[in-house]
């Protein structure tokens, strides 16, 4: 594994109408995504995060054609899907995605046996007399004893849900699965149980994972590689060690202390990041964060600053990015390096 | 940490709960929201509660200050606020004591708010409940509320209506009417949960510096043991109902003294501390009372004994209590559990 990229996207933007409908003027538009430039590596776990609004979850359904960019490509393995009316099935099973809420995204009236088998079925991914086994196989595999089939959604608890949720995206056999905030509305003990089944599946299937998520804690425990978005752009993207001292960009910095920790003795006396969140119609001219920035300058109202490497693996988008410690960065890099990963 | 406090213990009590016990009724059994939770919150605290969903953090909150579910019955125990006894009072007696002692601030301040309202009417209406007419001072009172909680423009955004403000600034106003009548005690139940990071982390801020200037108490009720480290000065634990660890907020997280708050604590993925594994708690918590120590099945450490006799809350150390039969043995293998790295 890590050969290429499994997933491109190049300058990908869109756009949504909100607000009332009224005769003669014409509605706002809200940027969602603003020329998103990403690669995904195969095997790898990528990580983006952001704050509501950011465009993060936009970006997710874009990435496993839920919802179609206004411009810009979207490659799987090659092959651009942004453009296609029917995504070719083979492309459309090898992406699949898990979401926020585990109990909408079952069939109430459905028993979570059949849930599973429905895809096995439709899909013809084993033949029918083997479709019971391969069922119970993969509530093994997420960890939920087989007898459990018989079960409907409401009967189980939230983790649980999540878990035959992710039997149902696995049934397919997909190479590279979205979660979209697929832990978060977890207790806390329960979500580290889903954490650990989402890298052991990357590690034993060799899936490339991208995981959605406000919670830097999560993605920073999780992935090899982090996107920071702010207002539908990508601001920042490197390894987790932007969530630390590795921080280039201002936004990253101040949200990655703006997260509480368990940590006593660390109260400051001022918020992290002052001021609100522009809103997503109107946002402010050159660098959407310049509003909430310390260390803004007359340029980064007039300039868009564009996203530049600043270092092998680390890209920037800011006039006058953070001075990172080559310390701090080597002691960072190292940390990253502990995480055990087969595939690597 | 808590310097207003730790040098001041003997700060009298703003709140004193014991022994309460919540049952919901109605169901083939009675469900047990709370068990003989006991704990006391000082003059110029901010208390913590934590617990997991269902453990029973806001239905205790709640019977405080007389909003619990019409299903949901004060059994026994004894809850006084500023030394009056809230249990049993009518109607009445609740105006009494929201208008007087207590206010409270709710996760979601949409729903707090009154939506066809603007926010200075809102005001406006809390401070003509206090008698004031002047429409010149309930005015300049109004903007000097709005100030304090840091809100911009305060004479312009109070003509706003609260669909027209951000979440972050919904919940500023909805502190700023909590703050009017200057309450001695402030129940906060989940006050940040449905804001982003940031925003979490500004009214987090906001309600510190309030509390430090002010010397109100607040009793903050959360999920997040990362938002107790950030402002509280004492934490209880929950779980099933029952208060498993009390205490120091700075003790209790670098050295618990109960298995469920250690567990807790590691099974936390944090930032700059990657593993390859989390450790997480096994099983969930039990639906009906148990016997023993209800996180007996789950805990690393139960002997025999923990499934049949129950520990009660005994002091373990200065200033934190355990509710753990071994909690003097498990010191050093808790904290080990719990350091970083």
């Amino acid at each position: 594994m890590g050969s290429g990229p499994i997933l491109q996207l190049s300058g990908v933007s869109k756009s949504f109408r909100v607000g009332p409908r009224t005769i003669g003027r014409p509605r706002a538009q809200l940027r969602a995504l603003d020329h998103i430039d990403l690669r995904v590596e195969a095997g790898k776990t990528l990580g983006i995060v952001g704050e509501s609004g950011c465009g993060k979850s936009t970006l997710a359904r874009i990435i496993v054609g839920l919802t179609r960019p206004d411009a810009g490509t979207v490659a799987y393995e090659g092959a651009d899907l942004s453009r296609a009316r029917r995504r070719p099935l083979a492309a459309a099973l090898g992406l699949q995605m898990v979401f926020q809420d585990p109990y909408s995204a079952l069939n109430p009236r459905m028993r979570i046996g059949d849930a599973i088998l429905e895809p096995l079925l439709v899909h013809q991914i084993v033949p029918r007399a083997e479709a019971p086994g391969e069922r119970d196989r993969l509530l093994d595999v997420v960890g939920l004893s087989p007898s459990l089939a018989s079960r409907y959604p409401h009967e189980l608890s939230g983790g649980q849900r999540q878990r035959v949720n992710i039997a149902r995206a696995l049934s397919v056999r997909p190479r590279l699965i979205v979660a979209d905030e697929a832990a978060s509305s977890l207790d806390v003990s329960v979500q580290g149980q889903i954490l650990n089944l989402f890298s052991d599946l990357r590690d034993q299937l060799g899936l490339t994972l991208i995981f959605v998520s406000h919670d830097l804690n999560v993605v920073d425990h999780l992935c090899d590689r982090v996107a920071v978005m702010y207002l539908g752009r990508i601001i920042e993207e490197g390894r987790p060690s932007i969530l630390r001292e590795g921080a280039l960009h201002h936004y990253t910095h101040g949200l990655a202390s703006a997260i509480p920790q368990p940590i006593p003795g660390r109260r400051r006396a001022q918020p992290a990041i002052s001021g609100e969140l522009p809103s997503p119609t109107n946002p402010p001219s050159g660098c959407h964060f310049r509003t909430r920035c310390p260390a803004r300058q007359p340029l980064c109202a007039e300039a868009s600053p564009p996203l530049n490497p600043a270092a092998p693996d680390h890209r920037v988008a800011c006039h006058f990015p953070r001075v990172s410690t080559p310390e701090a960065v080597g002691r960072n890099h190292a940390a990253d390096d502990l995480t055990v990963s087969p595939s690597s | 940490m808590g310097k207003a406090v730790q040098n001041d213990t003997l700060a009298p009590p703003i709140l004193q709960v014991d022994g309460l016990n919540i049952e919901y009724q109605g169901g083939p059994h009675a469900a047990v929201a709370a068990r003989d939770v006991s704990f006391t919150i000082r003059r110029g605290e901010i208390f913590g509660l934590v617990g997991e969903t269902g453990s029973g953090k806001s239905t205790i909150l709640r019977s405080i200050i007389g909003l619990l579910h019409q299903k949901a019955k004060v059994v026994s125990g004894a809850i006084r606020v500023a030394g009056h006894e809230v249990t049993g009072l009518d109607q009445a007696g609740l105006s009494d004591l929201r208008r007087e002692h207590v206010a409270m601030i709710f996760q979601d301040p949409l729903r707090a708010l009154n939506p066809v309202m603007t926010i200075g009417a809102q005001l406006a209406e809390v401070m003509h409940a206090a008698g004031l007419r002047d429409r010149d001072a309930v005015q300049r009172l109004i903007v000097g509320a709005l100030e304090r909680v840091g809100v911009a423009d305060a004479a312009l955004r109070m003509r706003a209506y609260p669909h027209e403000l951000s979440g972050g600034l919904r919940q500023r106003v909805a502190i700023a009417a909590a703050m009017i009548r200057s309450p001695e005690l402030i129940l906060a139940d989940e006050p940040t949960t449905a804001l982003d990071v940031t925003i979490q982390d500004q009214i987090l801020t906001l309600l510190y510096d309030l509390c430090r200037d002010t010397g109100m108490s607040v009793l903050l009720v959360t999920h997040d043991l990362g938002v107790v480290a950030e402002i509280c000065d004492r934490v209880g634990v929950l779980y099933a109902g029952r208060l498993v660890e009390t205490g120091d907020v700075a003790r209790v997280l670098t050295a618990p003294s109960h298995p469920y708050t250690a567990a807790l604590l590691a099974s936390m993925p944090r930032i700059g501390e990657r593993q390859s594994r989390l450790r997480v708690i096994p099983g969930r918590p039990p639906e009906l009372s148990v016997p023993g120590c209800p996180f007996a099945p789950r805990c690393a450490y139960a002997l025999a004994e923990c499934g049949t006799i129950r520990p009660v809350l005994e002091p373990a150390g200065a200033d934190q209590a355990s509710a753990c039969w071994r909690r003097d043995q498990l010191r050093t293998c808790l904290a080990e559990e719990v350091s970083v790295g």
